[in-house]
């Protein structure tokens, strides 16, 4: 199916479907169906995520400070921006399949600096929330099973970006 | 080469979208909060200039052995009950900044307002200590002190703790 044009026959779930699976270079129906479902599931989990810091900055920018990362004038403003970019991104990468690459880019890019700040937080022998899906401050503690869900979404992250641009996938009609 | 433009466009430019949708709604949401976050606050001085704000003493380590040594204040540990109960000052009372509202009524009738109370949480960089020293100013005591450095350096002290709750 290529930009802007929905099959579907009429039935409304298979619109949906295939809306939700449309891209421009994405051929192959099963890597459509792949991409589409590793990029509903991404994005769910980036709104999942999203959502309770977004109604609790204070608590997400205490749990920022506990990073020892950032410096303490970049904390409030990383409280108050990050949700809302896991949240437009995570949108993004269920509801619009054109832009699943770039938003697949930048959900990547978020996750890497995740990492390499839990990464960082072991390092260092810190005992501290992670602030993953909670803004609890005695939610999941920051373990090496954090950095294996970031690898792990990280990857799906890079299929649906390889299922969505370069020239692979285009369907080659034959005879 | 007008392809691989197009290739870069198309995923630069819905990039630079998102991040600029993003931050608008981020900027947009905080104003409109009944208590927007500041947008830079120095937070290693966060407990510092909260406490200060709010009419709450400081005190340090020396201070606090003092304290317990004395037995007049009233010590309230802000942490959970769970890390109450491994560990604690002796003659504190266990009162959770998340579990204040209940706790509160069970031990406010036995205080007065001039009470002498003192607070602490994990360590320097908590925050449970401050809010649960402000809502006991909001309940109208007077006399709150906050142990800012809190269970870690009483315990990297070497001075006694109790456990159990």
């Amino acid at each position: 199916m290529g930009r802007g044009r929905v099959a579907g026959g009429g039935r409304p779930l298979k619109v949906v479907l295939d809306l939700l699976a449309a891209g421009p270079r994405n051929g192959n129906p099963w890597i459509r169906v792949a991409a589409m479902l590793a990029a509903i599931f991404i994005g769910s989990l980036f709104v999942m995520a999203a959502l309770p810091k977004i109604q609790d900055p204070l608590s997400f920018a205490k749990i920022i400070y506990h990073y020892k990362i950032l410096p303490d004038s970049l904390v409030n403003l990383a409280a108050i921006y990050l949700p809302w970019l896991e949240l437009a991104c995570g949108t993004v990468i269920i509801f619009i399949p054109w832009w699943r690459a770039a938003s697949g880019w930048l959900i990547a890019a978020m996750l890497v600096l995740f990492a390499a700040g839990m990464g960082s937080v072991l390092a260092r022998g810190l005992d501290i929330s992670c602030g993953c899906f909670s803004t609890s401050g005695e939610g999941e503690t920051i373990s090496g099973m954090n950095i294996v869900r970031n690898a792990s979404l990280l990857a799906g992250a890079l299929f649906v970006i390889w299922a969505h641009s370069g020239k692979r996938f285009r369907v080659t009609k034959t005879g | 080469m007008d392809e691989k433009n197009n290739n870069m466009s198309r995923v630069w430019l819905p990039m630079i979208l998102l991040i600029c949708t993003a931050a608008l709604a981020a900027g947009l949401a905080n104003e409109n909060r009944a208590t927007p976050l500041p947008w830079f606050e120095a937070w290693s001085e966060r407990v510092e200039s909260k406490s200060g704000e709010l009419g709450i003493r400081i005190a340090e380590l020396p201070e606090a052995e003092q304290i317990v040594n004395d037995g007049i204040h009233f010590i309230f540990d802000a942490r959970s009950a769970e890390y109450f109960e491994e560990g604690h000052l002796p003659m504190a009372m266990s009162l959770p900044e998340t579990e204040f509202d209940d706790k509160c009524l069970e031990i406010a009738p036995m205080l007065i307002p001039e009470q002498e109370i003192m607070v602490y949480c994990s360590g320097a960089d908590c925050d449970e200590s401050l809010q649960v020293s402000k809502y006991l100013v909001e309940q109208g005591f007077t006399n709150v002190i906050l142990f800012k450095s809190g269970y870690e350096s009483w315990v990297e002290a070497g001075l006694p703790v109790e456990e159990g709750l």
